[in-house]
């Protein structure tokens, strides 16, 4: 039979393994990548709704300012007519971003320090241990000091249970680069060719609208300067949702490498070349983010 | 009309910005000319560029599933990825039960350490009605005292 010495020698063991594995647990760079991808994700939708506004926009200022008729209804239903393949084919590219959220999403949820902890789980079990009495009488069965022993070791436990399927998740999804890499020159590929091309497209245009506008100054002179304002505020818009593509091209070759070096470095959480990848990404999600605002 | 199908990605993108190029151009000229145009010239070029602006959408939706098709596996690696992990997210759910049984024999270790043979027997008993016994954490262990819980 084991001696109360054997269960103090063992819990001493368990504790030091628990403090030792709960040491190297630092998650911090998953979550901060896993977040700041997220963030990027979200910032992509825009552009998929963007471009199939771009196109209906494009047609409709062009109708209803040059255009030889006027049927502000008959236009609005062409324009959408005209831009649906573009809204179709939209799907496949917004499936890959939703994707790359639903990866970033499951790499947070590995991450989360709150995930292993169960904590109140272990909150009942110190309560119903706490009210706990010797038998036949009112003194605690077990003493409030190791009431405390029990909370702290039952949480060390579960995490000892946890983190090792934690991290192996964590290291097959990060194992994954190839195809983030994928996904992010799609990505790419969409903005700059696509996206890019639905504001470009219309900025080709304004000359002419404008033009079409003063012409239509000496008849209708108020209206068509109320229009030209509006028209000219809308090109600024524009100018700027353009220029985000550029940030938004920067921000993704910033996922793809904090996610190499996240890869590499898992188990070093505190390396500084990992933290100022991480933070460089950061500060360029937080520049695109910036943009978008002022483009919409 | 080319058969988008024979375009290659980028390809089709140059084709679509060449379309929209002329159509702008047009669209320039009606604007430019719009008084010696009759109405006739209006239509007929207005009509031209809704053409163009119609290729502009075909050529740029065929480059977009291009791209889609370019990334497929890769999706498809991605989200066996994923599914995987959410997987494992489920199997750490799972390991609630263990760590029950685990934590309730740190519960009985510490009462062992109290020396008190009755108290150990009501932790274990104790512990075994908290947890609704999903598993019996020490069998060994005959649960006999009641408590005054």
């Amino acid at each position: 039979m084991k001696t109360s010495r054997d269960y103090r020698q063992q819990l001493g063991t368990l504790v030091t393994l628990c403090v030792a594995l709960t040491g190297c647990a630092n998650l911090g760079p998953v979550r901060t990548y896993a977040d700041e991808t997220k963030k990027l994700t979200a910032a992509f939708d825009p552009m998929l709704a963007g471009s199939t506004a771009g196109c209906i926009e494009k047609y409709k200022r062009k109708k209803f300012i040059t255009g030889s008729t006027f049927s502000p209804a008959d236009i609005e239903t062409q324009a959408k007519a005209l831009c649906a393949p573009i809204e179709e084919s939209n799907k496949t590219i917004a499936d890959l971003n939703s994707l790359l959220e639903q990866y970033a999403d499951t790499l947070a949820a590995l991450a989360n320090e709150k995930l292993p902890t169960y904590k109140s789980e272990f909150d009942g079990l110190a309560t119903a241990v706490g009210k706990l009495k010797k038998p036949n009488t009112s003194e605690a069965l077990v003493p409030a000091p190791r009431l405390t022993a029990i909370a702290s070791l039952a949480s060390f436990l579960s995490n000892l249970a946890t983190q090792a399927v934690q991290r192996n998740a964590i290291r097959d999804l990060l194992n994954q680069h190839e195809a983030v890499i994928a996904i992010a020159d799609s990505l790419k590929l969409y903005a700059t060719l696509n996206y890019r091309a639905w504001q470009r497209d219309q900025l080709a245009e304004f000359p002419s609208i404008i033009k079409s506008l003063e012409g239509a100054a000496t008849s209708e002179r108020l209206a068509a300067r109320y229009i030209l304002t509006l028209q000219l505020e809308e090109q600024r818009y524009i100018q700027a949702r353009e220029k985000a593509v550029d940030a938004f091209v920067t921000s993704l070759d910033k996922m793809v490498s904090s996610h190499a070096e996240l890869r590499a470095k898992l188990d070093s959480p505190d390396d500084k070349m990992l933290l100022k990848q991480l933070s460089g990404f950061a500060d360029e999600v937080a520049a695109l983010r910036k943009q978008l605002r002022d483009a919409f | 009309m080319p058969k988008t199908t024979e375009l290659g990605l980028e390809a089709s993108f140059e084709v679509a910005d060449a379309f929209a190029q002329a159509s702008a151009a047009i669209l320039d000229f009606r604007v430019e000319n719009n008084s010696s145009l009759d109405p006739n010239e209006r239509s007929a070029l207005e009509k031209a560029e809704d053409q163009l602006d119609h290729f502009v959408v075909i050529f740029r939706a065929h480059g977009i599933e291009l791209i889609g098709a370019k990334a497929a596996q890769a999706a498809e690696d991605l989200k066996a990825a994923v599914e995987d992990a959410k997987a494992k997210l489920k199997k750490i759910a799972k390991i609630k039960k263990a760590i029950a049984i685990a934590t309730s024999l740190v519960a009985l270790a510490v009462a062992l350490l109290s020396k008190d043979v009755k108290a150990v027997i009501a932790a274990v008993e104790a512990v075994n009605k908290a947890k609704k016994g999903p598993q019996k954490p020490a069998e060994e262990m005959p649960a006999e005292a009641p408590l005054d819980a």
